[in-house]
């Protein structure tokens, strides 16, 4: 589960890069663990979401509960640089509606 | 006849024997199907090229496959369901297209049509082949913004196709066609197109838009849907046969189910088209897409995605084997009637004479029986009467004659499951190929049937207009036991009225009659 960090600026929150293809049944549970500390610490998070490539129903739902996260302490969530099939399947279980997607990082770091 | 057929006719003196050439497999298989095989409007695209180019004349039809044939051929057959004879050919990895016409043997001084079967003209008159000299090769081209088309259709010297050393593939013919002095080429409106999954859904939005005479009013439904009240259905829409649509669900604008979809409660489609037997989950959104099976093309996104969770895209069994087969309740129906009507049927055959020859046999009737969904045609000999022997010369039915040779006897053959009780008359498979396209129609999604509305017109029971009206509404309300009952009532009413009013004829008595 790789996942690169970065610190965005006056301590306003992270970027978290995810860096495998696959979010699914075999390591969404990993994935929430890698996340959890971070969503603790900081009260913005972004994530990179270039390099995925497959998502299914497990991997919503893992980034669903980070949202719930997020949401529950009053801190936002935010995705970035959606891969086409994967906004696909966003758009297709209607998800594009309940997360704040951008188009690239700079989109989203003026968002926050 | 239109100028454009004057000249196609014209033409198509000149060929050998009305052949054509048709190219397959050119455009990949984006769905995983072919995507000839795609479907346009509750009909895969190659039936309606295979079907055009069988209405235009073409007896023969070459048909080049290219890396996965199975699908195409299992499709087509040999033809004789379309009312041709298919020759395939499989072109081998780097073949070319002078190798594949000296394979076919194209005569080189005559002039052969060759398609793509990925494109059609919208026009339903057939391939568009403007006024021309009949000597002259030409092929229909159409012209946007990005430059100048071929349409994929055209007529060709055999000379000149055993001279493309080119490869089979649309770009090559395309760029050869173009760049020909000898070909002449005429403009005509971007065909039908399902190249790609773009012009796939544009297509099926542009038949769709044919359809309708207004848009904003317009959805069609076709036969066995289940939609719950509450669905909300926008127009333009194309709901095929056997679709259901669950609670709350917002379909269209814009938007073709093929036949068998499901749709979940709460799920949106807009501006889709959804291939046959897929299952779309609920509360999904499909927009701007093309769904089949467990794929889902978004095409604004220019993307495909494979879907994993069956809960939420999948593909659905086909349900072909239930509407094959009689539904066991008409089959019990029948064996029910067999053994309640036997005194009927003994009292028949000692009532009077009729104005049709009394002693005539039992005939050997072929018709054919289609497989719903499956889309072949077999043909099988049911034991009854020629029911249109029934008919007397001043265009009444004798009920009795038409009791005691057609329906008894085929209610053996109804309780067997070859036949309905009720639907589209029986007809032998080279009279159904004699049919107008949407009457022969019926016949591929439909059963024979023993009785229909038709047969109660009396003087009108014959006409054309009526019966197939008749056999329309009796493929429509096939399945459902009730109407079926109904006729058969209103059948054996006539035919008891019938016999009331005729006397006891003795069988020596009606010996001497069919003697004299």
């Amino acid at each position: 589960m790789q996942v690169e960090i970065e610190k965005i600026n006056e301590g306003q929150g992270a970027i978290l890069a995810l860096r495998f293809d696959n979010l699914d049944a075999g390591n969404a549970k990993a994935f929430k663990e890698a996340l959890a500390p971070h969503l603790e610490q900081h009260q913005a998070i972004l994530i990179d979401m270039s390099a995925l490539n497959f998502v299914d129903s497990s991997g919503l739902g893992a980034l669903l509960s980070c949202l719930r996260s997020m949401n529950n302490k009053g801190g936002q969530l935010k995705l970035f640089s959606m891969t086409k099939p994967v906004q696909a399947l966003f758009e297709l279980v209607r998800m594009h509606r309940v997360f704040a997607i951008y188009n690239n990082r700079e989109e989203a770091l003026a968002a926050l | 006849m239109t100028a454009n057929q004057t000249s196609l006719d014209t033409l198509f003196d000149k060929t050998s024997s009305n052949t054509a050439i048709l190219l397959t497999e050119l455009h990949g298989a984006p769905l995983g199907v072919p995507s000839d095989m795609l479907y346009l409007l509750g009909r895969p695209m190659l039936q309606r090229v295979i079907e055009r180019l069988v209405r235009s004349g073409f007896s023969q039809i070459h048909v080049v496959l290219g890396d996965n044939p199975e699908a195409i051929r299992h499709f087509l057959e040999d033809g004789a369901r379309w009312g041709c004879q298919i020759v395939y050919h499989h072109s081998q990895p780097g073949e070319r297209l002078d190798q594949i016409a000296r394979r076919i043997d194209v005569a080189p001084d005559r002039i052969h049509l060759l398609a793509d079967a990925a494109f059609l003209s919208q026009d339903d008159t057939g391939p568009q082949v403007p006024e021309i000299e009949a000597t002259a090769p030409s092929a229909a081209i159409w012209m946007d913004t990005r430059g100048t088309h071929w349409t994929g259709w055209g007529t060709f010297e055999g000379q000149w196709l055993r001279e493309q050393s080119i490869p089979i593939e649309f770009d090559a013919i395309e760029a050869a066609i173009l760049k020909s002095t000898s070909i002449t080429k005429f403009l005509q409106d971007s065909p039908l197109s399902v190249a790609s999954l773009g012009e796939l859904l544009d297509s099926n939005r542009r038949m769709l838009a044919e359809h309708c005479v207004e848009k904003d009013t317009c959805i069609l439904i076709g036969r066995g849907c289940q939609i719950h009240p509450s669905a909300r259905l926008v127009a333009p829409l194309y709901i095929g046969d056997q679709v259901k649509i669950g609670a709350n669900a917002q379909i269209g604008p814009d938007v073709i189910l093929s036949q068998g979809v499901m749709v979940e409660q709460e799920a949106h489609i807009r501006n889709a088209l959804v291939l046959p037997d897929t299952y779309i989950g609920e509360g999904l959104e499909v927009a701007d897409s093309v769904a089949g099976g467990n794929l889902l093309a978004n095409i604004r996104l220019d993307t495909v995605v494979g879907i994993t969770d069956a809960n939420l895209l999948a593909p659905l069994p086909r349900q072909s084997r239930t509407l094959h087969q009689s539904p066991r309740r008409e089959r019990l129906l029948a064996v029910t009637l067999r053994v309640l009507l036997a005194p009927l049927y003994g009292l028949a055959h000692v009532l009077g004479p009729t104005t049709v020859e009394p002693h005539d046999p039992v005939q050997r009737t072929g018709v054919t029986m289609p497989h719903p969904g499956q889309r072949r045609s077999v043909e099988i000999t049911a034991r009854m009467g020629n029911p249109r022997k029934a008919w007397r010369k001043n265009r009444t039915l004798d009920w009795v004659h038409h009791f005691r040779h057609t329906f008894y006897p085929g209610l053996r053959e109804v309780a067997c499951g070859r036949l309905s009780l009720a639907g589209p008359a029986p007809r032998t498979l080279a009279e159904i190929r004699l049919l107008p396209e949407a009457w022969r129609t019926l016949y591929v999604s439909s059963r024979c049937g023993l009785i229909n509305d038709a047969l109660f017109l009396d003087g009108d029971g014959l006409h054309t207009e009526v019966q197939f009206a008749s056999d329309a509404m009796a493929s429509a309300n096939q399945g459902s036991l009730l109407q079926s009952l109904k006729l058969v009532w209103r059948y054996l009413g006539r035919v008891t009225r019938e016999m009331g009013s005729k006397p006891v004829v003795t069988l020596d008595e009606n010996r001497e009659k069919a003697v004299k």
